[in-house]
């Protein structure tokens, strides 16, 4: 649950000590260098001449970003994962909050959380296909539930975090029920719902491309998956790289958020 | 996800008789209301049935073990790729500089994404289904297992290069065994992550195992048996996951001390 995938960003400054960060770039610049080298030398030499290969990925951006075709895909899929984001993470939050402060409604909910949270939401897909049918629907409950899960088990969490004396003041002093919820119980929680929305963002953008494979909508998926099997694999490779991009960016933009509405969080690792 | 302090033993009874319940009224539910339309969604007792006719006649267990051999294989590869290839770059610097951040790039493509490509290239043969698994948990194992080699005292690894240890020894008596705990969480999140990119495999490279039995039965529109096996799958990933807390949580004594 924690982002140790993040942990590893701070090496680079550690690495300065010895050998100057004129040494780290060529370092950079060589590892680059071998791969994009095995890469297109593998790719002309004996793999299919119609995969991927950098130079021809270079060739094929510019005419691939600008088209109507792949930028009418980005919209449909970015639309679609923000509109299921929505769905998916403000019930999630407001579970959350309830699942974490309230004890039976915890403990009644707890199977089909933890059954369904720890399932490759892949396989709901075959299961809404049938329920939702092969459309737009489909994909955006995919999404919503994939943004839905996460937020859901890491805003109760925080919920359940707020330290047993801080409630123990709370009810020493009479606040009032909405004021504990408002005072104490929110602050606590938001760091966890944002940490939340971080991992959902993920997730629902891996959805969204899933769904479009298995069901055949337009967005960036099918792009992917049409240029790859009509031998266009620069294009396809192209997409690809467009969805990592989005789902960097908007991780990067959750983890400032985080960053904006818990300091603390940060500071207390490394 | 753990209370940080175990309730009483009564209280936990009643945690644990409330979910109970909350199981039972939800199959109930699901069973009323796949009376009322029984075509999109079955009855449980219809998906158990399914799911039991599929035992019979040999397809389920024979799926499982698909499933079961490309997550293992898989699994197995991630393990010995991202632990050894964390190790190494925890003794050359000039590895860590240049390709850490190649390793970021590339754990930011998402696998399923890449599927298509993998097939192109590689075919949907047992190796690139594995391939799929092993791309999919290797880069938490190696992160986490770089992350903790890391945190390896250098007091150790000074007094290790002054009784002048082979590389073998040092792996052996002081890298593995510090960065163990951490390896060991990535490895967790790593089980859950080979859990999903064998679905991948089986749904975009070739059907079979499983997911190849979800997807033929979707088109077939039997509800009752995609119910079943998607019930199966998540009581499963549910146990991978417990199983993985069980793995890390065994090790995390060895982070005591660990740290410099």
């Amino acid at each position: 649950m924690k982002a140790t995938l993040d942990s590893g960003v701070e090496a680079p400054a550690k690495a300065v000590s010895s050998g100057g960060p004129s040494r780290d770039v060529t370092g950079k610049l060589v590892a680059a260098a071998v791969v994009l080298l095995v890469w297109q030398i593998a790719g002309t030499a004996w793999l299919p001449d119609y995969l991927p290969t950098p130079l021809g990925v270079l060739g094929q951006a510019i005419p691939t970003l600008t088209s109507a075709d792949f930028l009418g895909a980005v919209w449909e899929t970015v639309s679609a994962v923000v509109l299921g984001l929505l769905l998916g993470c403000v019930p999630g939050i407001v579970a959350g909050l309830l699942i974490g402060r309230v004890a039976w409604l915890r403990h009644l909910s707890t199977p089909y959380i933890s059954g369904l949270y720890a399932m490759p939401m892949l396989a709901i897909v075959p299961m809404a296909t049938i329920w939702f049918g092969y459309d737009d629907a489909t994909r955006l409950i995919v999404v919503a539930l994939s943004a839905f899960l996460p937020c859901a088990v890491s805003t109760a969490d925080g919920a359940r975090a707020l330290p047993g004396n801080l409630a123990d003041v709370a009810r020493v002093l009479n606040v009032p029920r909405h004021r504990f919820v408002t005072d104490f119980v929110l602050p606590s929680a938001l760091p966890f719902a944002v940490a939340g929305v971080h991992v959902a963002v993920g997730r629902a953008l891996v959805g969204a491309a899933a769904v479009e494979f298995l069901a055949n909508l337009d967005g960036l998926g099918t792009f992917i998956l049409t240029n790859a099997r009509s031998f266009a694999q620069d294009q396809a490779f192209v997409g690809v790289a467009v969805l990592a991009l989005l789902g960097v960016l908007a991780r990067a933009g959750t983890e400032r958020l985080v960053r904006r509405v818990a300091p603390w969080q940060h500071a207390g690792r490394e | 996800m753990r209370s940080p302090s175990d309730p009483a033993p009564a209280a936990r009874l009643r945690g644990v008789a409330i979910s109970l319940i909350g199981l039972l009224a939800g199959l109930l539910v699901w069973q009323v209301l796949g009376q009322r339309d029984p075509v999109l969604l079955a009855t449980p007792v219809r998906s158990f049935e399914s799911l039991v006719s599929m035992t019979r006649d040999g397809t389920l267990p024979e799926a499982l073990a698909d499933t079961g051999m490309l997550f293992l294989a898989g699994l197995v590869a991630a393990v010995v790729g991202g632990v050894g290839y964390g190790l190494v770059l925890s003794r050359s610097r000039r590895l860590r500089t240049g390709t850490q951040w190649l390793v970021f790039a590339v754990q930011s493509v998402p696998i399923v994404a890449l599927a298509p490509l993998i097939l192109a290239a590689f075919g949907f043969g047992f190796g690139a289904k594995v391939l799929v698994v092993f791309l999919s948990a290797v880069f938490p194992i190696l992160i986490n297992t770089a992350e903790g080699a890391r945190h390896t005292p250098v007091t150790l690894l000074e007094v290790a290069r002054v009784h002048r240890s082979g590389e073998w020894a040092l792996w052996r008596d002081v890298l593995l065994p510090h960065s163990m705990p951490y390896a060991m969480s990535g490895i967790r999140q790593g089980i859950a992550m080979a859990f999903v990119g064998t679905f991948i495999a089986e749904f975009f490279l070739e059907a079979t195992g499983i997911g190849g039995l979800l997807l033929g039965a979707s088109s077939r529109f039997d509800s009752a048996t995609v119910l079943g096996l998607t019930v199966l799958v998540s009581v499963l990933a549910a146990m991978l996951m417990a199983f993985g807390q069980v793995l890390e949580r065994a090790f995390a004594p060895w982070r005591e001390g660990s740290t410099e």
